[in-house]
């Protein structure tokens, strides 16, 4: 498991690799034959029909019972899942070696190779509120790769507008799946319910990644500093250690109010800083992808 | 508005501070990437949203503002009013003008001067503009000669200084005393300097704008010198006058060249005398030096400058034809010890050295003969100071080769000293009724030739005189009881040491502004450094030696004359503010009113910088 700590994972540079670093890693540690069995599933039995295919009736039954009966597999959801990252300016915030972009990267790279190897398809959109790349979801390696160049290749760059942004990517969401939102969620606490509940009111499971660097909430300066908004290039002059308090306090109260809302509208809401393991997003991955099950 | 202290303002770049400081602050601060203000601006109560850039902003404009007012206080800045009196008392017509404004230095209370020369432009702005005005200050400085009114820059006054020389403004009337035109004179109006107004009678109007107070408050220092040494110990004292009606507590310093003193002294209203002891050896040395006063009415009588020179054995020789003429000599010189005193009869004079001696007694000589003629004045020439008492002895011939005399005074009744110069060192502390007592029976009718009447009878014949160059004093009587009832009189004693300490104290190192010094140098030319500027003085010939004559002393300090250093100082008679009391006449107007030409407001700056900074002080709290 120690492979999947963000130091270490950030030292490889080809994003595939990581990913399926990450996703084995993550997998061979966690539980190797869920895998296996989430891929095809025992569902029934049913008695044999003229037409089956022999191949599916189960001759153990029959050495018993002296009947035919056939083994009823559930098909492979075809879930479709939505990544949904954001790559404003100020997701490129960094106050160690990761950036809040980077570490959504990482998971979303990562998220696509796992839904690919549990043969769901995965689109991404990459936004921000001046433009958003869209990928529809597909399942083929072609794509999977297609999604890992695309996340490489781009960099932070323009505002954040999430509503504006998740309220044009859901226009090209026709059916419905599983979004996974990568975010610092710096905008209006009412503009992003508003946008998730949308998602959410298209039928889609929702699952948000509000990723943060851990200084964003820290504030660990010992001097008054001058800040520069990495979104608006907006100065201003401030004594961090006056206003820590209140400012941790108001975005406890933020997070608050996202979960207490997020709760209230079945949004699966995850918050997640950027010096944290990637096995703690999994894990509310797949108890999410359970549910949907 | 205007500035008493212009010069503030050299201060002024100042108000560059605050935003020079925050600007560094600023730039001294480190400068890091956030991820977005969002929430950091959406905080209610945080110090750096608008509000806290608003407060900086403002903390630098109270801060600017704070140092402008304290410079604008410095400044002094005043209000002028608009109207005053004297429009009132100006000609409507084109007429010749002579304005006169007091510098004297007693000018400097209560910021006369500067109220003077507003009143002098407010004069020129508003004269008739064919009038022709000729413009004076007390010194006898001229600065306009016949000028019109609108010739007059406003620079010309407002650079106009005080000054520290006597004042002339007796003379300037006097010299004007048939100009057909009106006469302003602004002044403090001080009793000490136009006393002679209460008598003067002129063809002129006379005008005056007093701006003199009834009611002043002002100490300053009288008088200063060396006590004579004691025990190898100097002491100095110093005479202090307090004008005001109350208790001062003045500090007081003596700057020397090695040493420094501070004393606290409680000064009661009127004169007071303060002994002082210099803890330390001088040596033989010159040493300079001067004695301040803290006090801020006036600062011409506050600084007496001095140089101190150790005392030279004082020797006297009483040389004498007749033994009986010098009997009251030796009954009184037996209680003076501080003196080498000898006797010798004038036969023997040849065996002696004369210029061994400080001062020489001689007492009732009957003949001066050639030989005796040129010790005498070989004696004059090396400094020697010579007190000659003439007697019945005198033998006119013989005497009027050094001046004329005429026969002795043998009168019917008696003379009595009616007239002597009060202000004179040897009449000094010396009570009227005390010089008048002694009864004269017989006095030299001596005619006088370049010879100074310290005192005269009641028949107009001189008793004390004294010679232009200050070496030689000549008591027309001769002490003795046939000739005055002098020795038995209070008067004799004082007189007589008063003439030995006139002499003592005539190598003298301190001067008044005024006061013409006269040196003798044995060379052509001479440095003198004063403390505005370095001269080179040419030296004249006066009776066989080179003297130099220097009168140009403007400031109070110490000069040097090569290696002669002396002392300059104010005449702080002027510190005593005491008004004239004067009646008004037919041609003397006194506008009285108070003039209150301007009104200083540095006070009310004070007030708001005091108020900004309780603004600053309230910011930085909440």
């Amino acid at each position: 498991m120690k492979y999947l700590l963000p130091e270490i994972i950030h030292k490889i540079k080809r994003l595939d690799l990581k990913a399926k670093l990450v996703v084995e890693g993550f997998l061979s540690g966690f539980h190797k034959s869920s895998y296996k069995g989430q891929a095809i599933e025992f569902a029934d039995y049913r008695p044999y029909l003229p037409g089956d295919e022999l191949k599916r009736i189960d001759w153990k039954i029959f050495a018993k019972t002296d009947k035919f009966w056939i083994r009823e597999y559930e098909e492979e959801t075809n879930l479709r899942a939505y990544l949904l990252l954001d790559n404003s300016c100020s997701m490129a915030y960094k106050s160690k070696e990761i950036s809040k972009f980077e570490y959504s990267s990482f998971l979303a790279a990562c998220f696509a190779y796992l839904l690919f190897k549990q043969h769901d398809s995965v689109g991404i959109a990459i936004f921000n509120k001046n433009n958003y790349q869209y990928l529809p979801p597909q399942f083929s390696k072609f794509h999977l790769s297609k999604i890992l160049e695309t996340i490489e290749k781009t960099k932070p760059e323009g505002e954040t507008d999430i509503l504006r942004s998740l309220t044009e990517i859901g226009k090209k969401i026709k059916k419905r799946g599983l979004i996974i939102i990568f975010s610092d969620l710096f905008d209006n606490k009412d503009n992003v319910l508003k946008a998730l509940k949308n998602l959410r009111h298209k039928k889609n499971e929702v699952l948000v990644f509000h990723i943060l660097d851990p200084n964003e909430v820290n504030l660990d300066y010992n001097e008054p500093i001058i800040v520069r908004d990495l979104e608006t290039k907006r100065e201003m002059m401030l004594d961090p250690r006056k206003i820590k308090k209140e400012y941790q306090e108001s975005l406890r109260n933020l997070f608050l109010y996202y979960k207490r809302e997020c709760i209230a509208h079945y949004i699966d809401y995850n918050f997640i800083f950027t010096n944290w393991p990637f096995e703690y997003a999994f894990f509310n991955y797949l108890e999410k992808r359970a549910r949907i099950k | 508005m205007n500035f008493f202290v212009p010069n503030s303002f050299y201060f002024l770049p100042l108000i560059f501070l605050p935003l020079i400081l925050h600007f560094l602050f600023r730039f001294r601060l480190k400068r890091v990437d956030f991820s977005s203000l969002y929430f950091l601006v959406a905080l209610k109560k945080e110090r750096f949203n608008f509000f806290y850039q608003l407060r900086e902003v403002l903390f630098l404009i109270l801060r600017t503002l704070f140092i402008t007012l304290l410079i604008l206080n410095l400044s002094r800045p005043y209000l002028i009013k608009k109207k005053s009196p004297i429009l009132k008392i100006l000609p409507q017509k084109a007429k010749s003008i002579i304005l006169i404004l007091d510098d004297s230095y007693s000018m400097q209370y209560k910021n006369n001067f500067e109220k003077g020369k507003e009143i002098l432009k407010e004069i020129i702005k508003n004269l008739h503009p064919n009038s022709r005005v000729t413009i004076f200050l007390t010194s006898k400085k001229k600065i306009i000669e016949n000028e019109k009114p609108i010739n007059i820059p406003d620079t010309l006054i407002k650079n106009l200084k005080i000054s520290y020389d006597i004042s002339y403004a007796q003379k300037i009337l006097e010299e004007f005393k048939n100009f057909n035109g009106e006469i302003y004179l602004i002044t403090d109006l001080q009793e000490y300097s136009y006393s002679f107004l209460k008598d003067f009678h002129s063809s002129f109007l006379l005008k005056i704008i007093d701006l003199g107070k009834e009611n002043f408050e002002n100490c300053g220092i009288m008088d200063f010198h060396f006590l004579p040494e004691r025990e190898e110990k100097i002491y100095l004292q110093i005479k202090l006058i307090n004008y005001s009606q109350k208790e001062l507590e003045i500090p007081i310093t003596f700057y020397g060249e090695d040493f420094n003193l501070k004393n606290f002294l409680i000064l009661p209203p009127g004169i007071k005398k303060f002994n002082f002891e210099i803890p330390k050896k001088l040596g033989e040395k010159v040493i300079t030096g001067k004695v301040e006063i803290e006090e801020k009415n006036l600062e011409g009588d506050n600084t007496y400058y001095f140089v101190y020179e150790k005392e030279k054995k004082f020797s006297i020789l009483v040389a004498y034809e007749n033994e009986e003429d010098i009997l009251y000599f030796k009954k009184l010189f037996s209680v003076m010890g501080n003196y080498q005193i000898d006797y010798l009869p004038l036969k023997e004079f040849n065996k002696i050295l004369l210029s061994s001696y400080s001062l020489l007694f001689l007492v009732n000589p009957s003949q001066i003969d050639q030989f005796l003629k040129w010790q005498l004045s070989d004696y004059l020439k090396k400094e020697g100071k010579i007190i000659l008492i003439l007697g019945k002895c005198l033998k006119e011939n013989k005497f009027n080769e050094i001046f004329e005399t005429l026969k002795v005074w043998e009168g019917k009744g008696v003379l009595r000293i009616d007239k002597w110069e009060e202000n004179h060192f040897i009449f000094q502390d010396l009570k009227g009724k005390v010089i008048k007592e002694p009864k004269f029976y017989r006095v030299v009718n001596l005619k006088w030739k370049n010879l100074k009447i310290l005192a005269s009878f009641n028949n107009n014949l001189p008793f004390l005189l004294e010679d232009t160059s200050n070496n030689l004093l000549i008591f027309t009587s001769n002490f003795s009881d046939d000739f005055t009832d002098m020795p038995t009189k209070i008067l004799f004693p004082p007189l007589i040491f008063k003439t030995i300490e006139y002499y003592k104290t005539k190598t003298k190192n301190n001067f008044f502004i005024g006061e013409t010094i006269k040196l003798n140098f044995d060379v052509s030319q001479i440095k003198v450094i004063t403390p505005f500027g370095n001269f080179l003085k040419e030296t004249y010939f006066e009776k066989g030696l080179r003297m130099i004559k220097f009168a140009e002393t403007k400031e109070p300090g110490i000069y040097q004359f090569e290696n002669k250093k002396i002392s300059v100082n104010t005449n702080k008679e002027e510190g005593n503010l005491k008004k004239l009391n004067l009646e008004e006449k037919d041609n003397l107007k006194i506008i009285k009113d108070e003039i209150k030409m301007e009104y200083e407001i540095s006070s009310l700056f004070l007030f708001f910088a005091f108020f900004v900074f309780l603004i600053e002080i309230f910011l930085l709290l909440i």
